[in-house]
């Protein structure tokens, strides 16, 4: 995806100062990991009046099956082009200026922080990426003594970069790709992911964000519900359905390489370098779910152990044969393989208790 | 010459050139279906976004004085299936040639060829205009290098990237 960005900069001149980067970096991920304490005032998201109350009564006349949660009075996504052009006026005018910094944040209050929000209006094709890139370029150029780079670069690399890079792999891949599902993965999504019934907080969290507004930001999707849908192991088949169906943004060419690839592994590395999963501290440096949850993230054993500690080192032991000749996975395995068969054996068997159980946590 | 022209529900572009003039003897048609709302349980508000972001956009077609024809839900001469709808109005407009956008899901990409293999009217497909890429830019781009798949090339660019996590 790197060297596909870049060369999409170069052809594009985008961010480019004759043949070399803007700001002398090609990626300013580095500057994009921050968490949100609630030291900057996030501004309140951009609303839309729409009635959709005659549509809504049409979907329930005609009794199709649906999931989630709505206000019809006040529709929360931009239906029309000059509402979906307002979205990203606002975006440009009031979130920039922190996207990067927090975009990879996640807070129990702050549903969503700086995220733009105008994925629906793109997918939809009612604005085009490169409306929004150009858009984000000028207020750039017109604010740039407060709007640093490393914030215009992160956004454009989700849109000139992976937007189009997953796009590309899904017609290059498919109709193969879907049938993927290299971890042999086979178990079954929790009840908890249609409720929000769960005693994890973060799960909990974004879950509910979810069902309430079919939306959960990028890491959410990806550190969160990801990330314990392939610790625990369930098929790819229901993962994508989850995200497929849950999602207002979710049409198959995103979905499917951002599910199935870069969260679940199920292509064996075709489109994400390692699988994407994490224990309960790495999920506490990017936010504050952690603060009030019934589970401790520094334990490993115990009833109030988070599991996301227990099911990584478990996954990590159950899957040893198929990733521990990944190059990146080496420092994780070689973490492991010092733990006690004692120790392993003690994860094992509390690991396959949440597996079993999974609603009852 | 009669032309029909599909806009799927992710095809909202009013920025298309299809649009840019107006010809009596095209008819643009976009259609509510069970085909697409039940092939996966969909949020709420996803079938709800998209059938009032199409009805709008229909709307502002017509307002520009394009001939459209526009299929909810709950009527009665919808066949909720794409091919079968296509069908119908090819026959009762008498239409002459029938016009796509490139889809951009696998699924009905294959659809809409069967559809057109099997019609016995000229059809053309085009670009959504929408995205930076056309959809073979990525496999072109892959060529003659060492590519994803190569364990080599991987490991050095994972050394260089830092897209990760711990």
């Amino acid at each position: 995806m790197e060297h596909f960005y870049r060369n999409m900069r170069k052809k594009h001149q985008i961010l480019m100062v004759d043949k070399q980067p803007e700001g002398g970096k090609w990626n300013f991920d580095a500057s994009n990991r921050k968490k949100w304490k609630g030291d900057t005032l996030i501004p309140q998201e951009i609303n839309f009046d729409t009635n959709v109350e005659e549509v809504l009564s049409d979907i329930k006349k005609a009794g199709i099956k649906t999931i989630g949660e709505i206000n019809p009075k006040y529709f929360e996504y931009p239906i029309s082009r000059k509402q979906s052009l307002a979205q990203l006026t606002y975006f440009c005018e009031h979130l920039l200026v922190h996207f990067g910094d927090y975009q990879d944040a996640m807070h129990t209050d702050k549903i969503y922080l700086y995220h733009s929000r105008i994925s629906f209006a793109m997918n939809s094709k009612i604005i085009s990426p490169r409306e929004v890139v150009e858009t984000v370029l000028e207020t750039y150029r017109k604010e740039n003594n407060t709007i640093d780079i490393s914030q215009v670069e992160g956004f454009i690399r989700q849109i000139l970069g992976w937007r189009e890079y997953m796009r590309g792999m899904y017609w290059m891949l498919m109709p193969d790709y879907k049938k993927e599902n290299f971890l042999d993965n086979k178990n079954t999504l929790p009840a908890f992911f249609w409720t929000g019934k769960t005693k994890m907080n973060c799960l909990k969290n974004a879950i509910h964000n979810s069902l309430e507004n079919g939306y959960a930001h990028h890491i959410q999707r990806l550190m969160i519900t990801g990330n314990f849908a392939l610790l625990t192991q369930i098929h790819p088949d229901q993962i994508d359905a989850w995200y497929l169906g849950i999602y207002v943004d979710a049409i198959e060419w995103v979905q499917l390489p951002n599910t199935r690839g870069m969260s679940q592994f199920a292509d064996g590395g075709k489109i994400a370098t390692k699988p994407y999963v994490s224990s309960g501290s790495y999920i506490s440096k990017m936010g504050n779910y952690c603060d009030a949850c019934a589970y401790k993230k520094t334990k490993k054993f115990g009833d109030d152990a988070c599991p996301f500690n227990t099911l990584y080192w478990n996954f990590l032991d159950e899957k040893q044969e198929k990733l521990s000749s990944n190059f990146r996975m080496k420092m994780m395995y070689s973490v492991l393989n010092k733990m006690s068969s004692e120790d392993r054996s003690k994860i094992k068997e509390k690991a396959n208790h949440i597996i079993e159980n999974l609603d009852a946590y | 010459m009669k032309k029909l022209r599909l806009i799927l529900g992710d095809q909202l572009n009013s920025q298309h050139s299809w649009f840019s003039e107006t010809d009596k003897e095209v008819t643009y048609c976009l259609f509510e279906m069970r085909q697409e709302t039940d092939y996966v349980t969909h949020h709420v508000q996803k079938v709800v976004g998209y059938f009032t972001a199409m009805r709008n956009f229909a709307a502002e077609l017509k307002k520009a004085n394009h001939s459209v024809v526009y299929f909810h839900i709950n009527d009665t001469k919808n066949t909720q299936s794409l091919v079968e709808n296509l069908a119908l109005l090819i026959e009762a407009h008498a239409i002459e040639k029938f016009e796509y956008l490139s889809p951009d899901e696998y699924r009905l990409d294959e659809q809409l060829k069967t559809f057109t293999n099997d019609l016995t009217i000229d059809s053309g497909v085009f670009s959504t205009e929408h995205f930076y890429t056309e959809r073979e830019d990525l496999a072109t781009f892959f060529k003659g290098k060492k590519t994803i798949f190569d364990g080599t090339f991987l490991s050095q660019y994972a050394q260089k990237t830092s897209n990760t996590n711990g």
